[in-house]
This record gives C-alpha cells, structure tokens and sequence, in this order.
C-alpha cells in the first residue's frame, strides 16, 4: 500500500526488479537444491567405486591373509582426504587392515552384524559410510569398509552458493538496470500527457491537441483526451453564450422589477391615502360627533348648578351619565382604531400610583355602591408609588377591568391588588390583580374574549350592553406596554384578571402632594385665584362651557373669538395661559400660536390646544406649533382640571421661584461659579438647575466610590470618573473641582501610582461641598426632566438610533419611528428637516431621508 | 536312491572309510599339540591350494581342474572334503587325486608334492602346464612353480614365475604380489 503514493517510475523498476528477483532467486534455490543432491549422490557413488576398487585389489591379500599387502592398499586411499576410514575383514569377521586419516582418531569398530548385513550404505550426520563384501568367483572373501566425511561436500557446497548468489546478484543488478531504463519508454509519454495537461489548465486554452506517440493504452487514452477537450471547448462556447443570454434577462428582468417598484410605490401612495382619508374621516367625525357632545356636556353641568327640583336633577344626574357613556364609548372607537393604525402613542410622564388607584376607585364606587357589592384596593406596602409611565393608559386598563368586574359582579366583592414582583435597576415590576365573586367566563369564553366587538356571550350584550371593545383595547394598551392581561375564571364563581407591567421609580418623591388625580378626587375644584386665562375659541356655545368652567374655578378669563384676535390679545396684555382652538376662521390656533411664539416675551406661556379631533397628528401639529399640551374636546371637567394643574401649578411654582429665588435657588452656590456656569449653559436657567441636580445625583456617591476603586487598584474607573468630574466641573464653573479631577485623571494616565492617593483625597475634598450645595437645590418642575413628548433622554437617544438604523437598512418601521420623533424635532424648531423628511419617506426614498436625519442630529447636538 | 548305481556305493562307502579315518586322525589325538599345528598348517596349504587356482590362468579353457596329491591320501582325501560344494571358477568343477610316480600327470592341473620328491619326479612336469606346488627348499630350482614354506609361524609362499610363463601359466598380479623369497 506503500506503493500507491509512489512514482509510476518506481513502480515498472520496483515490478521489474521484483518479478525478476522472485524468478532468479527461485531458479538459484532450485538449482542450489539439485546440486545439493547431485553433489551428495556423486559422493555416494564415488565412495562405492572406491569400495570396488579396494575390494578388486584386495582378493589376493584375503585370500591369502596377507595384511601387509592389504595395509598397502588401503593406505592408497590417503590420496582422498574425505575418506576418515577403511576397514578389510576377513569372512571371519576378522579385521585383517584398517586405515585412518588425521582426522579421525577413535578406534572404529564395525560389528560382525553390520559386515553380514553388507552390501550397506549409512548416512550419518558426520559420515557416510560404504560396506562392501569382496567375493571371488562367488565366494565370499570378507568385506571392505569405507567411511567419508563431508568436508568436500561442503565445501563444494559453499562454493556452490557463493557462485549461485553471486550470479543472482550480478542478473538482479543488470535486470534493475535494464528496468531503470526501460521505465521510460512508458513513464515519459506519461509525463509529458501530464505537462500537456497541466499546460492546458493554465492557460485554459482548449484547441491545443495532445501528440500521440504510440498506439499503446497512452495512445488510446491520449486519444480519449483530445476528444474530451473539443468536447469541452465545444461546451465552454455554449455555456458563454447562456451567460451572455442570461445576463440579458438579467437586464430585462431588472427593467420589470423596477417596474414593478414602480408600480408598488404608487399602490403604497394610494394606500396610505386611503388610510390617510380614513384618519381624516374618524377625526372629522370624532369632531362632528364631539361639538354637540361638548354643548351638551358643558350645559348639563351648567344646569346641575342651577336650582333644581329632585325630579330634574334625577333627569339631569341621568342625561350626564348617558352622555358620559356614550363619550367613552366613542372614545373606545377612537381608541381602537388609533390601536388599528399603530398611532398608539405611550406617554412616559411621572405619576402619583395612589393617584392613579383613587381616580378608578371614583370611577366605579358609585356604581358598586349602587349594586352593594364590597370594593377594597390594597397596595403593598413595598410598592413605590411615584412611578413613570403611561398614568393615563395604565388607568385606562385597570378602571376597564375594575368596571368590567363590577358589572358582572350581582354580589360580593371586587377586590384590587397591587404587588411588588421584581425590581430590575431603577425599574419595577408591578402585579396588577382585578378579584371579582362575578358571573365567571367558561374556557371558550376566555378564547374569545380580547377578540374585538365580542363579549362573552351575546346574551350578555343584551343584559350588560357594551360595546365590546374595551378588553380589546386593553389587551393592546397591555401589549404596547410590553405585557399581557391573564385570566382565570371559573363560571358562576368569579375571575381573576392580572397583568404585570415594569414602570420607572421615578427618582425623587413628589414635592407637591396634589396631583390631578387627587384634584379630580376632591371633587372640589381647585381656585387659581389672581390668574388670567386667554380663550381663544370660534365656537360659541364651546366659549360659554369653558368660560363657566374656567370662572367656577376662580380664573379670570378674557375670549378671544380667532386666533387673530387671540395673538392681539396676547401681545397687549399678560396671561397665566392660553387655551387654543385649532381650527377657526381669520386665523387657526397653529398660527396663532406660532405668531405668540415668535414673539420672545411670550415664548414661555403655556399655550393649551383643545383639539376636536383627538388624532394624533393634530396633537404633533399643536406641538409643532409651539403649544405645551392638549384637551380634547368635548371639554369635561376632570380632564381640564387636570391639565390647568399641570400647567398652572407649573406657572405658580416658577413664580413662587422668582420670589424665592434668594432663598432656594441662591445667586452663590460655591464651590460653583454660577454666573460663569450660566454663560457656559447660554443663560438657560432651567438647563444650569438642571444640570447642577444631577450632578448630585449622579455623584453624590463619587467620594465613597473613589475610596472603593482605590482599594481594588481599579485605576481604568478612577480615570473614568475623574475625567467625568472635570467635564462635569468645568461646564459648572467649579474651577477647584475641575482642576483635582484632571489632576487625577493625569496621575493615572502617565501612571504615576504613588500620587494617585493624595490626588484623589484632595479631589473629595473638593467634592464634598460641590455634593452638599447641590443636595440643597430644590428639585426643577417634573416638565424640565422630561422630553416635551414624554420621552426621557436616554429613550430619545435610542429612538433617533434606531431611526437611523432604520434609514439605513431601509426598514418601513423608519415611518413609524419617524411619526414619534416628529413632535420632538418640532419643538426643536426643525420645522424645515421634519417636512424634508416627510417628503421623502412618504416616497419611501431612505437614501434622501439620511443626510436629513444626520443634519438634525448635528444640529440637537449643538443645542 | 533307489536307483544308484553299485559304483556309486561302493565309493561312497569308501569315502566314508576315508571320513572316518579323517575324524580319528584329526580328533581322536587331540591332546597332541604337534600334530594340532600340523593340522594348522595342513588346513591353510589345503586354502592355498584352492586359492592359487583362483588366480592362475591356464592356456587352454578347462572344463574340470585335476588336483592331483603325490602320495599322500590322507591328503588328498582332505582336499576332497574341503572341495565338497566348491567350484573354483563358476562352471568349472573341481576334481582330486591321488597320484604316484606311476601315474600319468599330463591330466592333473595342479600337482601338490607334500613330501620332497626327486628331480626326476620333478622332470615329468617341467614346463607343461601344470602348477606345481612343493614343500622342499629347492623346490623352484628343480624346476617347481610355488613353494610353501614357514616364516614368523606363517605358510608363505614364493612364486617361480619364469617357469610358470615357460609352462604357459598366467598367474596373477595380485599373487605374484604376494609372492617372496624363502629365507636362506
């Protein structure tokens, strides 16, 4: 097997050598062994002619017992050296001569039993000996022995061998010879077909044609090649031609898929179109729908706060609940189709959790009162309660659930638990659980059940009513808060509806107890004494509702009828607030409040859209324009309230700052050089507080961590931190700070070790006061920490990565992104790049859209 | 048996005297140790005797060969015993007597004169082909072919080979070999 990965060269030589090595050696022993024989049988026959000779010239010495003359004889035989003895005897056994040669020097005795058993021949290893009787005319006269060694033999023999071998030798070495140089008759040709071929691979020319040499297997196979390669040649020219046929349909296929790009693109641009008339058609329904619905909102309120009989009031008490479900339930449809067309946008604001639990618990405790069934709400213990998130979509699934199991509910109770499950950073995961001793939903039920326009049963429609649309809407409000509502019911028992949901813990506790939810809880309004209210609103009966709304609450409030007159208004006198109508003759509230903004002693007042139609492109458009917040209308009372709060306390608190300002906020705040700082920070107070708060709160644990990483000789994190610190330091002109951190930062960098300890002890100690002051600054209005959507920085950071992954990779899911960030760049006045972005990703052209994506964040960044 | 000739019984019962003549003389004196060496002695000439045959070649091819004793019948009686079941050459018979000065001896191949005789005796054989064989010291130079003598207590003989080629007797090599001179 050796022999497989040898040379065709030196398999003929290796064959040659072999076949004739086996036959040389063959004849050589074959022959070695005759001569063995040949050798053995001359000695035999050799020694007997002797015998014969001995006996004939011993008759006379018998016959006549003369051992002098048959010594003689005998000592002829020294002339053979191989013979070792001869012996004459008598026929009476008796030895009548002997002789020996120098070799043999043992008495030799020959039994009379041998003698009688002659003519005899023994072979014995050292001998072979001879018995021979002598008899004269047929008388026996006596017996001549004769014994002979092999020494001849054996040297005949070797002699034999060395020639025999040596012949085997010189024919080996001649047929090897031979056979070196006959191989090439068969290995060149081979060699040369092999170069041919490997020519031909090289240089893939394929015409060329292998010479045949002989007409031999080579011959044959060389023969076979050269028809190969024309073949080959032959479907190389074909396949040249598919490639050259098949990049053709290459081209033409390309021209129809473009086409049919093409194509698409326009049935996209219908259809989003379509889809767009379809949001237009739903606004402007919600909006016909809401002008009445507010008329008869507002008067019903109005009416309840005039004298009234008992009868009346019931008629009104049952006017406003039915006006109050069939707003809900156009709000679900509105609801559901925002859910439809993934307009379902997710607010991330700070929020009381009590808050949130009392506003359900009033939405409900009237109606649970009235069928007596027990309502109880626990929150753990444990559970934080100021949290960021959804508040209102949150409340939404949860006063859906709650109401839900008070409907079903005869007798009994629905119970409410809120639980701590797992806390993951500064996130919390909380376990929402409705409890009710209801009706119960059988397994089919369940399946059914966040199917949309489906209740359980339709009997139940009947008795309960409903629209069936509210644990739809839940189930998606549950999904864009990354969780799923659970049931488990058993029938004529009751069930269990839960659903977990991680929320922020919002960082600080809420210094202003009254929130909203705790307003609308009152059910006393709130009195904004001294305040002014602009009303900007065509609508008349809309006017009258708000301005009876707005006066219950003690504000004074000025109405202008357009936005026209709203501007006018604006500029010549001073306003707490602007409530906005968007759509109205002369001029529309974007406009108008565009203009307002446009002038700079006005840039700060809250501008409040009320918007008929809830869309939410009306909601970018009013953020667009430069407003703070929205109310859809028709106005209730709760919701305005609510929002009023968020924007008047705001207006409140920011005066109660400037009268404060020497107090809370001080002019000094060593070790900061606040007057420098506000330079750095462009004179934006709100951003300088901002600022100067998270630098205790992000390094109110500097010093103990420094002393921590200089224990483990972490030098790459105290590099980090004091590099950190110095920029830090340096935009809030804490000069001394600044200037220890780099000094660390240096010390660790040129590894200068042995400073290190006394730099970084120096560096707390500049630290530490730095902490103190700013732990005594009082915490900015929630609005300045968050985005104006909502969005905290890092969750913007990753929307406008993801955005422009998105660009990149042309994903459609860039549109969507894009429809969230809208209102963002907006407010940052990137009113030119939003619309060139919406120029072109309604074309789906992403290549376009990235340089205008780059271009606004160049420019966020500046700011 | 039945059949046999009264010749032939009366010769074998002379025969049988002559056996039992034989025997007595050779084993009823036994202690005599003279007569055992010359019954030695006797037993050996009677082997040479039939050995030279052997090795002599005689002119003309014989069909029986004459051994031929001069008077002694004890002898030649011997020789007859001994010759009993021996053919010298093959096909070729072997035949005893006892001759005297009287008889013819132009018959006899072989004559053994195991007493000294006279030249004149002697004379009647001369170079005829006959071989003599005698016992006296001047056997060969009376014209005898072979004398017997005794030499280192052994019978040897010498061979007078120039009247056994004048008797037209061919005698062999190998005998001639043995063949030495009497001591003086």
């Amino acid at each position: 097997m050796m022999l497989q990965n040898k040379s065709i060269k030196f398999k003929l030589v290796f064959i040659t050598a072999l076949s004739s090595g086996i036959a040389l050696l063959v004849f050589s022993i074959i022959l070695f062994a005759y001569e063995i024989t040949f050798v053995k049988h001359d000695l035999i026959e050799n020694l007997q002619i002797q015998s014969d000779i001995i006996s004939e010239n011993s008759l006379a010495s018998l016959a006549f017992m003369d051992n002098s003359s048959a010594e003689r004889t005998l000592n002829a035989l020294k002339y053979n050296p191989d013979i070792m003895y001869a012996g004459l005897y008598n026929n009476q056994q008796k030895r009548l001569a002997e002789y020996k040669n120098a070799q043999q020097h043992d008495n030799v005795t020959i039994s009379k039993d041998e003698l009688v058993s002659a003519p005899a021949l023994i072979s014995t290893k050292k001998y072979t000996q001879v018995i021979h009787p002598i008899q004269l005319n047929g008388e026996l006269l006596g017996h001549v022995v004769l014994r002979s060694n092999f020494n001849s033999l054996h040297k005949k023999l070797r002699n034999y061998i060395i020639i025999i071998f040596g012949l085997f030798g010189l024919a080996f070495l001649i047929a090897l010879y031979l056979s070196s140089q006959l191989q090439r008759v068969v290995t060149r040709p081979i060699l040369y077909f092999a170069n041919f071929i490997h020519d031909v691979s090289e240089s893939k020319i394929h015409n060329a044609k292998a010479v045949k040499e002989s007409n031999d297997e080579l011959g044959y196979l060389i023969d076979a090649f050269n028809v190969m390669l024309e073949q080959l040649t032959l479907s190389f020219k074909k396949r040249d031609e598919a490639e050259r046929s098949l990049s053709h349909h290459l081209s033409h296929l390309q021209e129809i898929i473009h086409e049919q790009t093409l194509d698409l693109q326009k049935s996209l641009e219908i259809a989003d179109s379509a889809n767009h008339s379809k949001s237009e058609f739903l606004a402007n329904m919600s909006h016909e729908i809401r002008t009445p619905m507010n008329a008869i909102m507002g008067m019903t309120h109005l009416v309840k706060s005039t004298p009234l009989t008992e009868k009346q009031l019931y008629y009104i008490n049952k006017i406003d609940v039915s006006t109050q479900i069939l707003m809900s339930i156009i709000n679900d449809i509105l609801d559901y189709s925002k859910i439809e067309s993934g307009k379902m946008l997710l607010d991330n604001t700070s929020f009381l959790l009590d808050d949130l639990m009392v506003y359900v618990i009033d939405s409900v405790s009237i109606k649970a009162h009235q069928k007596n069934i027990g309502l109880s709400f626990v929150i753990d213990n444990d559970v934080p309660r100021r949290l960021v998130g959804d508040s209102l979509r949150l409340g939404q699934i949860l006063l859906n659930l709650v109401s839900n199991a008070v409907k079903f509910t005869e007798i009994g109770n629905v119970l409410v638990n809120v639980e701590r499950r797992n806390d993951i950073e500064n996130h919390v995961e909380l376990h929402f659980s409705v409890c009710d001793t209801g009706i119960g939903l059988s397994a089919q039920q369940i399946d059914r059940l966040f199917q949309p326009f489906s209740q359980a049963d339709s009997s139940i429609t009947r008795k309960y009513g409903g629209t069936g649309l509210g644990l739809s809407i839940c189930k998606q409000l549950a999904e864009l808060m990354n969780t799923s509502i659970q049931v488990r019911s058993t029938e004529g028992k009751g069930s269990i509806f839960s659903f977990d949901v991680i929320l922020l813990i919002a960082p600080e506790e809420l210094t202003d107890k009254n929130s909203m939810i705790v307003k609308t809880t009152d059910t006393t309004s709130p009195h904004y004494k001294h305040q002014r209210v602009l009303l900007v609103e065509d609508n008349e009966i809309n006017r009258e509702v708000a301005i009876e709304l707005l006066t219950s609450m003690d504000l004074e409030v000025k109405i202008a009828s357009n936005g026209q007159e709203g501007l006018e208004l604006a500029m010549s006198e001073s306003f707490d607030l602007i409530l906005m109508d968007i759509q109205m003759p002369v001029m529309d509230g974007l406009t108008a409040t565009q203009l307002i903004r446009a002038e700079k002693s006005l840039q700060s007042i809250p501008i409040i859209a009320m918007t008929a139609n809830a869309m939410t492109s009306d909601y970018e458009k009013s953020i667009a324009a430069g407003m703070n917040d929205h109310l859809s209308k028709p106005i209730e009372m709760d919701k305005l309230i609510s929002t009023l709060n968020r924007w008047l306390r705001i207006d409140m608190s920011t005066k109660k700052a400037q009268k404060s300002n020497q107090t809370s906020f001080p002019n000094t705040l060593e070790p900061f050089n606040l007057e420098k700082a506000a330079k750095l920070t462009n004179d934006n107070a709100e951003l300088l507080h901002h600022l100067l708060l998270s630098f205790a709160k992000r390094y109110h644990d500097a010093p103990k961590k420094l002393r921590e990483f200089i224990d483990t000789k972490n030098f790459t994190e105290i590099e980090h931190l004091a590099h950190s610190l110095k920029g830090v330091a340096g935009t809030l002109a804490a000069q001394e700070l600044k200037e220890a951190a780099s000094a660390l930062e240096n010390a660790v960098r040129n590894h200068r070790y042995d400073e290190i300890e006394n730099l970084l002890n120096q560096l707390i100690i500049e630290l530490n006061p730095a902490i103190q002051a700013t732990k005594s600054l009082p915490d900015l209005p929630d609005v300045v920490k968050e985005t104006e959507m909502g969005l905290s920085e890092n969750e913007l950071h990753e929307l406008l990565t993801e955005f422009r992954a998105a660009l990149n990779s042309k994903q459609l899911k860039a549109l969507e992104i894009f429809s969230d960030l809208k209102p963002y760049f907006l407010k940052q006045g990137l009113r030119q790049e939003v619309q060139e972005l919406d120029h072109f990703l309604e074309k789906l052209d992403f290549p376009h859209a990235l340089p205008i994506l780059d271009r606004c964040l160049l420019s966020l960044k500046e700011k | 048996m039945l059949f046999l000739h009264q010749n032939v019984i009366q010769s074998l019962l002379r025969n049988l005297r002559i056996a039992i003549i034989v025997f007595i003389f050779l084993h009823l004196m036994p202690t005599h140790a003279d007569s055992d060496d010359i019954d030695r002695e006797l037993k050996i000439k009677i082997a040479y005797l039939y050995h030279f045959a052997q090795f002599t070649q005689w002119a003309k091819p014989l069909s029986t060969l004459n051994y031929c004793v001069f008077h002694d019948e004890v002898i030649s009686e011997l020789l007859k015993t001994t010759f009993i079941g021996k053919n010298s050459s093959g096909t070729v018979k072997l035949a005893v007597h006892a001759i005297t000065e009287h008889d013819d001896v132009d018959s006899c191949q072989i004559i053994f004169f195991p007493h000294a005789v006279s030249k004149d005796v002697l004379n009647t054989t001369y170079h005829k082909p006959i071989l003599t064989v005698g016992v006296q010291k001047d056997f060969t130079q009376l014209g005898g072919i072979v004398y017997l003598f005794e030499e280192d207590q052994k019978i040897r003989f010498f061979i007078n080979n120039i009247d056994a080629q004048e008797s037209n007797l061919k005698i062999n090599s190998q005998l001639l070999t043995l063949s030495r001179l009497p001591p003086l």
